[in-house]
């Protein structure tokens, strides 16, 4: 069954069309740190901490968690996945070269999302311990966004807004120009900014509380794309 | 005159009434062992696998009704009730897609939506996980079959190979095929009826399984709503339509559709025979027919022959 399950996790991994980097390296390996770090706006970003949204709405953010995968350095792929919670850094197999972008998916290719999620070992980013499958539908949830809203004008988040995003149509790619180079044997770090904020650009929270992903799609897109353009890298 | 009858529907006859079985949906180890399919019934009717330690599997799969439970829709966890009818667990080796709205393509998957419904088991992996590793007996259970631990691999593979186990293909219908049953005249006018082209059941309960494993609508308007297969594709040509139901063990199965709504087999020859409601994506298929008394009770004859006396209870 180990067996299976290392298999496994190989083929769970990655997409990206095979490039040679800048240079070329078939067989060295170097390891990318990546990092993000959260902010909302220019503040930084806590779980759990009331901020002011758009200077009227305060709002607590309670959980934050998104997969990350198809991880790129210029079009060449690297070796890893993650189930992302705010803070944590991130260690991915890259092969050597100097590379001037980076990419990741935002969810899951459609292979992997409807996969099994038993087939994983319970500490693996796609067991069912995560908390993060539908199984109703054989599918993960891409993004987890959870926390409250103030409703009622006292400045006190007391309503649960609940944004859980899945679904391959929403499955969305960041892309990123950023210079690094891998060396052999080395840890190269990537640091990203994630502005939670972003998040909720253009949605009218009190009106749009609770989405799965199973109707509302133009709410789910707007969550979707919002968090896409959420990250920059962190000069 | 019955032989003349029988030539007669015969010559118009829409479909083959006889199939090959097809290749079981394996999973990744291939065929169980015996061990594994002990283990897996044992689990499959213990309700430790509900979050109340009341419900088990077999709670709404009962063995003596071919693995339903004659509800309309079954009771879970505090007597709540679902939302669809319990469908039967036999010969779903041989299945592509699972549930009503084939929202699952495994047996190992599909096994996750009732343990996680709180309708249903209410319960989840990790919790299983957690109560079954402090169970001692578990605990040797698993170590003697897999030589590995409570996981939810383990745990989803034993069940599947329990529930994989259940396959079905004595019934008089299949001893007929063998040449070891003579059908009655009025089972044979119902065997030909059924494949006739006026009537087209066989079109989409093909042998040898009994369903073509499409989504379609067979002329019901829900009640209470249910989106069916758009609950899975978002697509508006997928709203109100379900998985073809196999009709083996049909006799056993009652009441029938997605929501139980059929109490008997009469009411359900009469759903067809006057070509169904006006629903949304109904399938073309579902036009009406005439029927003569004679005729339904042939009809009805032959669906009892997709009974397996012998299936184990």
């Amino acid at each position: 069954m180990k067996h299976l399950t290392y298999l496994l996790l190989l083929l769970v991994l990655f997409s990206c069309k095979e490039e040679e980097p800048t240079v070329p390296s078939e067989n060295e390996t170097g390891s990318l740190a990546l990092s993000i770090n959260s902010q909302f706006n220019d503040a930084d970003f806590s779980l759990n901490q009331v901020y002011i949204l758009n200077d009227t709405l305060s709002i607590r953010v309670e959980g934050i968690k998104f997969y990350l995968s198809d991880v790129c350095a210029n079009s060449v792929k690297a070796d890893g996945l993650s189930l992302y919670e705010l803070d944590d850094d991130y260690i991915f197999d890259v092969n050597t070269g100097n590379y001037s972008s980076l990419s990741f998916n935002l969810g899951l290719d459609s292979i992997t999302n409807h996969g099994d999620p038993s087939l994983y070992v319970s500490s693996h980013p796609l067991s069912s311990f995560n908390d993060t499958h539908w199984s109703w539908a054989q599918g993960y949830k891409f993004i987890l966004i959870d926390g409250k809203f103030d409703s009622d004008g006292d400045h006190v988040p007391d309503q649960s807004f609940s944004y859980h995003i899945g679904n391959d149509d929403y499955l969305k790619l960041v892309q990123l120009n950023t210079s690094f180079s891998i060396t052999e044997n080395q840890t190269s770090h990537v640091d990203l900014l994630f502005n939670v904020a972003k998040i909720f650009d253009g949605i009218d929270i009190a009106n749009n509380t609770f989405t799965h992903s199973t109707g509302q799609f133009d709410l789910v897109n707007q969550l979707a794309n919002n968090c896409q353009s959420a990250f920059t890298i962190d000069e | 005159m019955n032989k003349l009858f029988l030539i007669l529907i015969a010559c118009l006859a829409a479909c083959q009434p006889y199939a090959p079985i097809p290749p079981i949906q394996e999973n990744e180890l291939g065929p169980a062992s015996t061990d594994q399919i002990a283990l897996g019934k044992e689990l499959f009717h213990d309700p430790i696998l509900s979050s109340d330690n009341q419900i088990s599997c077999a709670t709404c799969h009962e063995s003596g009704q071919a693995f339903t439970d004659g509800q309309r829709f079954s009771k879970g966890v505090d007597g709540r009730i679902g939302k669809r009818n319990s469908p039967t667990l036999i010969n779903t080796a041989y299945l592509k897609h699972l549930n009503w709205d084939g929202g699952t393509n495994t047996i190992e998957t599909q096994m996750l939506v009732p343990i996680n419904d709180p309708n249903e088991l209410n319960s989840s992996i990790p919790e299983i996980v957690n109560k079954l590793s402090q169970n001692d007996h578990y605990v040797d259970r698993f170590n003697q079959v897999w030589k590995d631990s409570i996981s939810a691999y383990t745990i989803t593979r034993s069940i599947g190979a329990f529930v994989r186990s259940l396959r079905s293909f004595n019934s008089k219908y299949d001893k007929h095929l063998e040449g070891q049953y003579e059908y009655t005249n009025e089972e044979a006018i119902g065997e030909a009826l059924f494949f006739s082209s006026g009537l087209k059941c066989g079109q989409c309960h093909t042998s040898p399984l009994f369903t073509n494993q499409e989504f379609l609508n067979n002329g019901l308007v829900t009640s209470p709503a249910d989106s069916g297969r758009a609950r899975i594709t978002y697509k508006k040509e997928d709203l109100e339509r379900f998985k073809v139901p196999t009709l083996r063990n049909i006799e056993l199965t009652a009441p029938y559709m997605h929501d139980g709504r059929f109490q008997s087999l009469e009411e359900v020859v009469t759903h067809y025979l006057n070509g169904g409601q006006s629903s949304l994506n109904k399938s073309d298929l579902i036009q009406g027919f005439p029927l003569s008394p004679f005729e339904e009770k042939a009809l009805i004859s032959f669906l009892k022959c997709l009974t397996d006396e012998e299936m184990e209870p």
